[in-house]
């Protein structure tokens, strides 16, 4: 095999998953240490290939399915009401960039990211057997709970949802969007959610975010604009926005 | 090399031997299989996305990995159940599948996001070789320094303990994050043991080479295939290869 002749990704793979006869092997791993590129690919995959036993562990979910999801009727967010008021003690917290980073990848920067208050599902009966996207819902709302960004987001980005339900979904997915530095994703997420439909805290804790996620995306007037109208409430958010706008920047 | 390559590659007829192999396995086995089954799944269609994407406006790697996740559980799922069966299929056609599976979990990104991006076109062979051939300036490396270098390198990692040795080489080569490396089965440390791990194994690199009278100064990439090849060797002889993973209870614990 001569440098023009490169390895195509095929045999890259088959080489990092030791498929390949002694013979083969050898002739890749030859042409491997005297072409760059194909070193390059190669490390790709193979770092890939090592990374893959930790997704694994993230995405088959191999506990057994306990949990349903259930709407109630009435009004539109009494089912999620509902749903967050099982949550544990609100707690709207903030974390040091430090602290991010000692616990998950790609933390983020801004130190005033504020982690949405915990929302446990309702454990109720329904008829129909949970598809495997409530599964992923419900792993990812509790990953979430942990702290988990990637892993919620993951499995959020997954699921499948209608109604509420879906709110739900958006807001902690764009949640855990944001806190991986992924701001503009976190726009285009939480851009669809009815604002005025959500219960408090949730509904300012979802404007700091989208806030937090203009200020990041260098749309600056735009959360201001938000932190303005926080500002003139009471509780831990009002103070927080209009520390905020006294001096903006000086928390980062 | 052809825009797709003309030869499949082995993988495909893997991913055939693992759901033949899943249809009797049960208990632990089962799950040890269906992992096996769901990584190479993962990892075929990133191989496939890598293609179908080129070209196209700001991906990020972890876009494709997310698209790669959720489309492996569904070829999974398909596997199981038999709606997807691999027996008797060529590697062409498996592979054929898996790349017809990610272009559409590509299309699904973009139409979700809707977003204007253009759906990649198939390139030339000349555009991929091109890209390939392209020059990394950041990669100049003096041929001689090198080589002796990856040779003292190649002596020093080999003295290593075998857990600090593969934590070292994922960081350093493969730039994973202590909770990837932790969550690794060849591993499984807490994160912030495999950093304090990743230091002290730098620190005893740094100090062999130093009696070797050499410095290492970045990762020259040369030294990845002679340190590869090395951990796999090691591997086969210590009896668990770095590219496999174990589920045994006790993976990885054979040193601090």
């Amino acid at each position: 095999m001569t440098r023009e002749h490169h390895l195509g990704e095929d045999r890259l793979l088959d080489l990092a998953h030791r498929l390949l006869d002694d013979r083969d092997r050898s002739a890749a791993l030859d042409h491997l240490r005297d072409c760059s590129p194909c070193a390059r690919a190669f490390r790709e995959i193979a770092a890939l290939h090592e990374r893959a036993p930790g997704k694994q562990n993230d995405v088959l979910v191999a506990e057994p399915v306990g949990r349903v999801l259930t709407l109630s009727g009435g009004r539109r967010w009494r089912p999620l009401a509902t749903l967050m008021a099982a949550a544990a003690v609100l707690a709207a917290v903030f974390f040091g960039s430090e602290y991010l980073r000692g616990r998950h990848d790609r933390a983020l920067e801004v130190s005033d990211f504020a982690w949405l208050p915990d929302a446990e599902p309702t454990v109720l009966q329904r008829d129909s057997i949970p598809s495997p996207a409530d599964e992923r819902l419900i792993e990812g709302l509790r990953a979430y709970h942990k702290h988990d960004a990637r892993r919620a987001r993951t499995l959020l980005a997954g699921a499948r949802a209608s109604g509420p339900l879906e709110e739900v979904r958006r807001i902690y997915l764009g949640s855990s969007e944001l806190q991986l530095g992924r701001a503009g994703d976190a726009l285009r997420t939480l851009g669809a959610v009815d604002l005025r439909e959500l219960p408090e805290p949730w509904r300012s804790e979802t404007e700091w975010t989208i806030a937090l996620a203009n200020e990041a995306t260098g749309h600056r007037s735009s959360a201001d604009s938000i932190w303005r109208n926080l500002s003139s409430r009471t509780g831990p958010i009002g103070e927080r926005a209009r520390r905020k706008l006294i001096t903006p920047g000086s928390e980062r | 090399m052809t825009a797709k390559d003309p030869d499949p590659g082995r993988w495909p007829l893997e991913l055939a031997r693992l759901q033949a192999a899943l249809e009797n396995a049960r208990g632990p086995e089962r799950e040890t299989l269906r992992g096996t089954l769901w990584r190479l799944l993962f990892e075929g269609l990133m191989r496939h996305l890598r293609f179908h994407v080129r070209g196209a406006r700001a991906v990020e790697r972890a876009d494709l990995e997310d698209i790669s996740s959720e489309k492996a559980l569904e070829l999974l799922a398909r596997a199981e159940s038999g709606a997807w069966n691999l027996t008797g299929r060529t590697a062409s056609e498996i592979s054929g599948y898996v790349s017809s599976a990610a272009r559409f979990g590509w299309i699904d990104l973009q139409a979700r996001r809707k977003r204007e991006s253009p759906l990649p076109e198939t390139h030339s062979e000349q555009e991929l070789l091109a890209s390939l051939e392209a020059p990394r300036t950041s990669e100049a490396e003096d041929g001689s320094m090198t080589r002796d270098l990856v040779a003292a390198l190649r002596d020093c990692v080999e003295q290593l303990p075998a857990r600090g040795r593969r934590v070292w080489f994922f960081r350093t080569f493969y730039a994973m994050s202590g909770r990837e490396i932790a969550a690794h089965p060849l591993v499984r440390l807490n994160a912030p043991h495999v950093d304090v791990l990743v230091q002290r194994t730098r620190v005893a690199l740094r100090q062999c080479l130093d009696q070797k009278g050499q410095r290492l100064d970045g990762s020259p990439l040369r030294a990845f295939v002679e340190l590869w090849d090395l951990l796999e060797s090691l591997a086969a002889r210590e009896g668990a290869a770095v590219s496999e993973t174990a589920h045994s209870p006790d993976g990885g614990r054979d040193d601090a």
